[in-house]
């Protein structure tokens, strides 16, 4: 599991370290204040591990980030011409945390510093973006590896994801029941031919881009639980769940995260949404193990983060505060007569 | 003019008349009287208008589950929005026998809920009331002006209606 951060000088970042929960961990922040930079950070660090994986980690940052050269995820401040990411992980029972770090200059020098990061491979790390890519996955994988296409690899790292085989045998009980709820939801289940994914129901089979785009991404995680992507030990990445997703399924996907976290999987979620924050307030119990990270800018305009098990205390909350805004704004109409 | 209600106290500076509405003791001169009324907690006169004052937190849900009825969220739900507009209503008819609802009249909830449920919450309320005209063919006068419903908590009380007074949460 991952257990720590620590930015350097590195892309929105000047200095910062966040500490994670194995369980649930819920990035908040309002825009720009590097809640997706967090992850691809560790996603890119998850990736390197994994048994499929071919690439360094400064490699794995240049592809999920995508910048014009490496040296661009180099913080832009004066006098800093370098800067570095280390991201700390441990199964739980090693007396220290493994590390992978990357330093880059501004020069585009990267040099990679491991710390037993590479001596199991598993961890499998999962990335859902916020834009669908099911619908759009037929040969976008053969494009994207024989073109260059400017795409973040997250986008097709997700597809690779959604078409790994399904396991032989009978799936689990939980994994089961997650199905049975997803099955439940999107009235129906996904099925791929020819790298091509279909809802398939009483009424027949229905093609991903004629689907609704909250059903497809209610699709996408049915396929990761169903070929066992999604599994104990694993790592998942979810940016903006509530993106096109209607408010009312929120409730299914907090409830199938909370599951997954049960299970063994460590769940990361960046989310603007009062709705899902909500859902997870409401479900949360002794069971389940939910961190909530805020990163705000302080008074210098640089990002820090606050973390809290308690929803109460989440502070500076952006969401809170825009509902705030519309109350007073609706009270102060009020009165302009 | 200071009035403590329920854990709460309130502070109007230029109200003409305020006092706890809700009055069980019959030596009190504000005493209610007309048991099977409901009432809003506190009643504030003010210069130009009068403000109804309802609390309302997620223990008072308690008396709802002391009723013996099932529980479950949506009844709750239904339980506070039910409470809230029979209280104005209910307030409204024994001012209206008062003779007192010659100026204009607002109505403030002082619930514990977030601004984003309380949104919500004025939302169906305002329904339930129901604020403005019911039917606009056959009403000449509103219960309650679409505008003059307020569904707050203590910090949006203070950030926003300072007009009238403040309010201070006291504790238990």
């Amino acid at each position: 599991m991952i257990t720590k951060i620590k930015f350097e000088n590195f892309t929105a970042f000047d200095e910062l370290a966040v500490s994670f929960s194995p369980g649930i961990n819920i990035l908040l922040g309002e825009n720009g204040t590097g809640k997706t930079h967090v992850m691809k950070a560790l996603y890119a660090a998850c990736s390197v591990i994994d048994t499929q994986a071919s690439q360094t980690y400064d490699q794995k940052l240049r592809s999920v980030f995508l910048p014009n050269s490496i040296g661009r995820l180099v913080h832009r401040s004066q006098g800093r011409n370098s800067g570095s990411v280390k991201v700390y992980r441990n199964d739980g029972s090693e007396p220290t945390d493994r590390s992978i770090g990357c330093h880059i200059t501004t020069l585009n020098k990267a040099e990679v510093k491991v710390l037993r990061w590479n001596e199991d491979r598993r961890n499998p790390a999962t990335y859902i973006p916020v834009k669908d890519m099911l619908a759009n996955a037929p040969r976008f994988r053969a494009l994207y590896s024989e073109k260059h296409i400017h795409f973040e690899e997250i986008y097709s790292d997700i597809i690779d994801k959604a078409l790994q085989p399904i396991p032989k045998g009978k799936p689990s009980k939980e994994r089961t029941k997650l199905l049975e709820i997803l099955n439940k939801s999107i009235s129906g289940r996904v099925i791929e031919k020819n790298e091509t994914f279909y809802l398939r129901n009483r009424s027949g089979e229905l093609e991903f881009t004629l689907l609704a785009e909250g059903f497809r991404k209610l699709g996408l995680l049915y396929m990761l639980i169903q070929n066992e992507t999604l599994t104990k030990g694993s790592v998942l990445f979810w940016d903006e769940p509530e993106a096109n997703l209607n408010p009312v399924l929120s409730e299914t996907v907090v409830r199938i995260l909370l599951e997954l976290q049960k299970m063994g999987v460590q769940i990361f979620v960046a989310t603007h949404d009062y709705v899902l924050l909500k859902e997870f307030e409401l479900a949360a119990n002794g069971d389940s193990d939910v961190l909530i990270h805020t990163l705000f800018r302080n008074g210098d305009g640089n990002i820090r983060c606050a973390s809290t098990r308690d929803f109460e205390e989440v502070s500076p909350n952006a969401i809170d505060r825009a509902f705030q805004s519309l109350l007073d704004r609706e009270i102060n109409k009020a009165f302009e007569k | 003019m200071t009035v403590d209600v329920d854990n709460y106290r309130f502070d109007f500076p230029q109200a003409v008349d305020a006092y706890k509405f809700d009055e069980r003791d019959p030596l009190s001169p504000h005493y209610h009287g007309a048991t099977a009324l409901k009432a809003v907690d506190v009643m504030v006169e003010m210069p130009a208008e009068y403000v109804f004052i309802e609390i309302k937190t997620y223990d008072d849900l308690a008396d709802f589950k002391k009723e013996g009825k099932t529980y479950d969220d949506n009844e709750a739900r239904k339980y506070l929005i039910r409470t809230l507009s029979r209280k104005y209503r209910e307030t409204f008819l024994y001012r209206f026998c008062e003779g007192k609802i010659d100026k204009p009249i607002y109505y403030v909830c002082l619930l514990n809920l977030d601004a984003a449920l309380a949104g919500y919450c004025r939302k169906e309320l305002a329904r339930m009331i129901p604020t403005g005209k019911a039917n606009r063919r056959r009403w000449h006068k509103e219960l309650l002006a679409k505008t003059s419903l307020f569904v707050v908590d203590e910090a949006a009380w203070n950030r926003n209606l300072t007009r009238w007074g403040t309010c201070e949460y006291l504790g238990e």
